[in-house]
């Protein structure tokens, strides 16, 4: 019997429903074509972008020129926002240019790693959530914080599996796995992961979406890698839905004993 | 026509007045569908472009979607 799930299987998150759970971002690709050629291969229905000044001396060209925003839901970020303030101001300026409330929320606080700073994360949450926004917060895998940042009213946390952009994959399976669990709000894995396999193994764990930039921005062949990303998230959540076998530690025949012909 | 000093993008520019916040994204040719400003800290809408006219000291950043994750 085939049966489908992708049209009653939707991520809703805000007022925004996603078929797709692969968020693509949107940095590091070699050119506009070639993010272009990843988005038309994938097919994400949610983009992360930044906010940045206008480099006023490139003659009016400006970035992301080749791709067409308006197809996409923007998720734009605070990335570079080192305070509470600047995240805040950051957000504003998002919302002006997206028309749109999404927000995710990217506090560093320790530059050379890139992690959240926690604190500043948890309250950029309750400023921009007291001020309307959807908020996605970007936050370390502390298991405590996530409920915290869903108490304070974000609409989805974004753990990572790994600081942005090094794509060592899933360092804390386990705390990722507890934040899954434990999280009411959709838990959507950000940042770290290098391939495909993992992208699969949080949507089997019960993720709602994964985040993927740098991995596929950096493969050898961007669109492929791009695509093998889209379908690992498609299988893991299959997966998940499907429910895995129990494990078990006897050994268990998967063909029958009886009506075996002797020797 | 007069010389305005202004802040623009967090360096000091001079710019030919009077002008309006539309006059100055014909001169650095920016599409004002692909730019957020602020002028003065507050975020104008796209209908406040042609009626924002720039004061000596002004602070204005033009801000676009970059890439990025």
């Amino acid at each position: 019997m085939a049966v489908t799930i992708e049209s009653a299987d939707r991520l809703r998150i805000g007022d925004v429903s996603l078929d797709n759970r692969l968020i693509h971002g949107t940095g590091r690709f070699p050119s506009d074509e070639v993010l272009r050629a990843c988005l038309d291969a994938a097919r994400p229905q949610m983009v992360t972008v930044a906010i940045r000044r206008l480099a006023l001396d490139g003659g009016g060209r400006s970035e992301l020129e080749a791709v067409d925003l308006s197809a996409y839901t923007l998720l734009p970020n605070t990335a570079g926002a080192t305070t509470v303030e600047q995240c805040v101001r950051l957000a504003h300026l998002a919302r002006a240019g997206s028309l749109s409330n999404l927000i995710k929320v990217e506090v560093v606080g320790d530059e050379r790693t890139l992690l959240p700073d926690p604190a500043g994360t948890l309250e950029a949450t309750r400023v921009l959530v007291s001020e309307g926004f959807t908020v996605l917060p970007y936050c370390s895998d502390d298991v405590v914080l996530a409920l915290r940042l869903e108490e304070a009213g974000a609409a989805a946390v974004m753990p990572g599996a790994a600081p942005i952009g090094t794509t060592l994959g899933m360092q804390n399976p386990f705390n990722l796995r507890l934040i899954i669990d434990r999280c009411s709000v959709p838990v959507v894995v950000d940042a770290g992961l290098g391939v495909p396999s993992e992208a699969a193994r949080c949507m089997e764990w019960g993720a709602a979406a994964v985040l993927v930039n740098t991995a596929i921005a950096r493969a050898n062949n961007p669109p492929e890698m791009a695509r093998a990303f889209s379908e690992a998230v498609a299988a893991g959540r299959r997966a998940f839905l499907a429910g895995r076998a129990e494990i078990s530690l006897e050994a268990a025949r998967s063909s029958p004993q009886t009506g075996l012909p002797p020797s | 026509m007069s010389g305005l000093a202004i802040i623009l993008n967090g360096d000091p520019t001079e710019v030919e007045a009077p002008l309006t916040v539309a006059d100055l994204l014909v001169n650095r040719a920016v599409r004002p569908e692909r730019v957020v400003v602020e002028h003065n800290r507050r975020i104008l809408s796209a209908e406040e472009f042609a009626t924002v006219w720039l004061a000596e000291g002004d602070e204005l950043e033009l801000v676009q979607f970059v890439g990025g994750g």
